[in-house]
């Protein structure tokens, strides 16, 4: 071991003492450059705004089949309500009917996750899971949840950026909404891990812990750890998402649309499945 | 916390450029490194009260150059799949800019080993070996415990060690299979 260990470090392509010298940066220049954009920026970024959770993404932000969608409930809702209020004679006075709380649809996350664009990279996952066992995982999780599920989506977690092509439906391992402290410009990264906290819908001995999310240049990383009293592993799951691709430097903006009550499964089972919680 | 002054930003820059900059070249071309290094700057103007004073900066600019390498990645990946499905071809990555700088082929070797690790493992063993940072920051970059480092070196490591002990692996192997086709 120590001997490929000194042959990772003959390895290095930039040594400690090429830092050195002279010719490694024109420190000057470099420098020149960053104030220029900086400066070409400041208006906007002076000053961090404070929000207090991220706004849900307008429906006109949506994708087209889901502001359809929301079109078509809007009818129907109109339609029924004409039916029901306009076709019955109800005295005036009399009392309203009893309003009941719809049941959460199961199929609504999956419509979400058909369209949410690919942002999930596996690389924390598999260091625990083969691609079998994440596969299973959600598997399992779509048919816990009424829903069929996708085409096993993991082959191969290494390299991990050859998983991209193959991961379309694992959507579900974004991290939620609630795990993310969102705003305009949100606590960002940070090296102080935010207090951990217990999630609804979750085994109350896990707590999610929200370790970095910052907008750097045009796209929102978040890092949502899951942890387990008594355990000192975590299991972390990495969330990247490109806001409006290079239009988004300039606005800034961090969206978290990542909704998924799947994911909420699948990170229960794969702590389930590590023995971390019974 | 630093109050944010031209004149400590200047000095921060001063302090870590160079750092900065070799965490960048250490894992892509020098274009890609001088403009993510000029993206981790403007991250820290922008929130530089959230910027750690003393050796701790180090770790709060690598944490950020983390992310920003990794977006540039994601970013170049996704274009270049969109090129190759365009053009009918399978996607790929683009080629790791670390093969025109190694040339030494033993060196080339790790290289390839260490590129076969999960995304993860490698950017442990670089900040451990390359960047030469404890195990206690490199938990605190990557986000996990100090112990987990521990074991996620060890394992990527002795799977380093594992395939250049493979055949075909030495460099006097690949030098003679190379040119084997001449010999004959």
């Amino acid at each position: 071991v120590n001997g490929t260990v000194e042959r990772i470090e003959r390895a290095n392509p930039v040594p400690r003492v090429a830092l050195s010298e002279d010719e490694f940066v024109d420190s000057a220049a470099l420098y020149s450059a960053i104030v220029a954009r900086r400066d070409s920026t400041a208006p906007a970024h002076t000053e961090k705004p404070k929000v207090a959770a991220a706004a849900p993404s307008p429906w006109y932000r949506r994708p087209a089949v889901v502001a359809l969608s929301a079109a078509v409930v809007v009818v129907i809702a109109i339609g029924a309500g004409a039916l029901l209020f306009g076709g019955t004679d109800t005295p005036a006075g009399s009392p309203s009917p009893p309003i009941t709380e719809p049941a959460p649809s199961t199929t609504d996350a999956t419509t979400d996750v058909g369209s949410l664009p690919f942002d999930f990279a596996t690389d924390d996952p598999c260091q625990w899971f083969t691609p079998e066992e994440i596969n299973e995982i959600v598997t399992d999780a779509y048919i816990a949840h009424g829903v069929a599920p996708p085409d096993h989506s993991v082959l191969d977690c290494e390299p991990w950026p050859d998983d991209f092509d193959t991961l379309t439906n694992l959507e579900v391992l974004n991290p939620l909404e609630s795990w993310m402290r969102g705003s305009e410009d949100p606590e960002g990264y940070t090296t102080d891990p935010l207090a951990s906290e217990p999630v609804a819908g979750l085994d109350p001995a896990i707590r999610v812990r929200n370790l970095s999310q910052g907008c750097v240049a045009y796209t929102v990383g978040v890092n949502a750890e899951l942890l387990v009293d008594g355990h000192v592993e975590i299991l972390t799951f990495t969330h990247l998402n490109l806001t409006d691709g290079d239009a988004g430097i300039s606005s800034n903006r961090c969206d978290a649309e990542a909704i998924n009550p799947i994911g909420l499964t699948v990170a229960e089972s794969m702590l389930r499945r590590l023995g971390w919680i019974e | 916390m630093q109050p944010r002054t031209e004149s400590a930003f200047r000095g921060l820059y001063d302090r870590r450029h160079r750092e900065v900059l070799a965490y960048f070249l250490r894992r892509t071309d020098r274009d890609s490194a001088l403009d993510c290094t000029e993206d981790v700057f403007l991250v820290a103007w922008r929130r530089f009260g959230d910027v750690p004073e003393g050796e701790r900066e180090l770790r709060w600019l690598y944490g950020v150059a983390r992310h920003v390498l990794a977006n540039r990645r994601r970013s170049m990946f996704r274009r270049n799949r969109l090129t190759r499905r365009l053009l009918g071809l399978g996607a790929s990555l683009p080629e790791e800019p670390e093969t025109q700088l190694i040339q030494r082929i033993e060196e080339q070797e790790v290289i390839d080993a260490l590129g076969h690790l999960s995304a993860g493992d490698q950017e442990i063993v670089r900040l451990a070996y390359w960047e030469e940072l404890p195990h206690a920051a490199i938990g605190q970059i990557v986000g996990c415990s100090a112990g987990a480092v521990d074991t996620r070196l060890h394992r990527a490591v002795r799977r380093i060690e594992k395939e250049l002990a493979a055949p075909g692996h030495k460099p006097h192997e690949r030098l003679s299979a190379s040119t084997g086709d001449e010999k004959r």
